[in-house]
């Protein structure tokens, strides 16, 4: 079983103290972003309103990615990945690549 | 004569009427959706969301919440969006959609954090993705922040 790692996008951790910085570490996933393909979003595309089947599959996505930052983290020992950011940058024509990034730390009990 | 008059008419404005349906539902769904969020926001009231990176007093655990959402803009807003483009200028249809964006993916960061027993949320960040194709407009937001439980 794998301890879990606690994640945040501040800098400091509750009731811990940070005594290590391992570095940088980040996971990515590239997903096909041009909405409106299958017959469900392109009805809801012309009336408008939220397109519920890609808020899951661009969450799920946002989830891979964390996914492989934290595994990145764990194989380094940390105990936690602070300073989280996500980000999206278009790497190609009607592509989507989601990132996650965060500093992987060493923690102590206060 | 008059009957050849009204129905050039008629005939003429017939390609109008699909526009105006999905003018008529967007504005419904989008009348809908502020109302739902000003109701969800009122059950807010007083839950602490900050940009700030200090971590609140007494903080006893702190995790990663996050919220998200795609948003298409209807096709008649599309539509004046394509003409606003030539003309220039405030994009006034567009504006209200990803305005309802960002409310909605910011309720659902809270609504995740409170439900996994968080108090207050602080560091909240907003990151917007185009998703358009060439034919509508569309966009994710993505609200994401750490969620505080404090001592009580």
């Amino acid at each position: 079983m794998e301890k879990d790692l606690i994640l945040t996008n501040m800098e400091t951790l509750p009731g811990h103290r940070i005594v290590e910085h391992l570095g940088l570490v980040q996971g990515n996933t590239i997903r096909a972003k041009h909405i409106g393909r299958d017959i469900m979003a392109g009805l809801k595309n012309i009336v408008g309103g939220e397109l519920k089947g890609y808020t899951e599959l661009l969450s799920e996505a946002r989830k891979e990615a964390t996914e492989r930052m934290s595994r990145q983290a764990r194989e380094l020992g940390a105990d936690a990945i602070v300073n989280i950011r996500f980000a999206t940058s278009s790497v190609m024509q009607g592509a989507a690549e989601l990132f996650a990034y965060g500093t992987a730390v060493k923690l102590e009990k206060e | 004569m008059l009957e050849v008059i009204l129905i050039i008419t008629l005939v003429l404005l017939l390609p109008f009427v699909p526009m105006f349906i999905i003018w008529a539902i967007g504005a419904w769904g989008e009348r809908r959706h502020i109302r739902r969020i000003l109701e969800r926001e009122a059950q807010f009231r007083g839950f602490p969301v900050s940009n700030l990176k200090r971590l609140p007093e007494g903080a006893q655990e702190a995790f990663l919440a996050s919220g998200s959402v795609v948003l298409s803009a209807d096709a008649w807003k599309t539509m004046l969006a394509g003409f606003r483009k030539i003309f220039g200028g405030r994009f006034k249809s567009i504006e209200p959609v990803i305005e309802r964006a960002r409310r909605e993916a910011i309720l659902r960061l809270l609504e995740d954090a409170r439900s996994r027993g968080a108090d207050c949320v602080h560091n909240v960040r907003l990151e917007t993705a185009n998703i358009s194709n060439t034919q509508s407009l569309a966009v994710e937001v993505i609200a994401y922040g750490t969620a505080v439980r404090t001592r009580r």
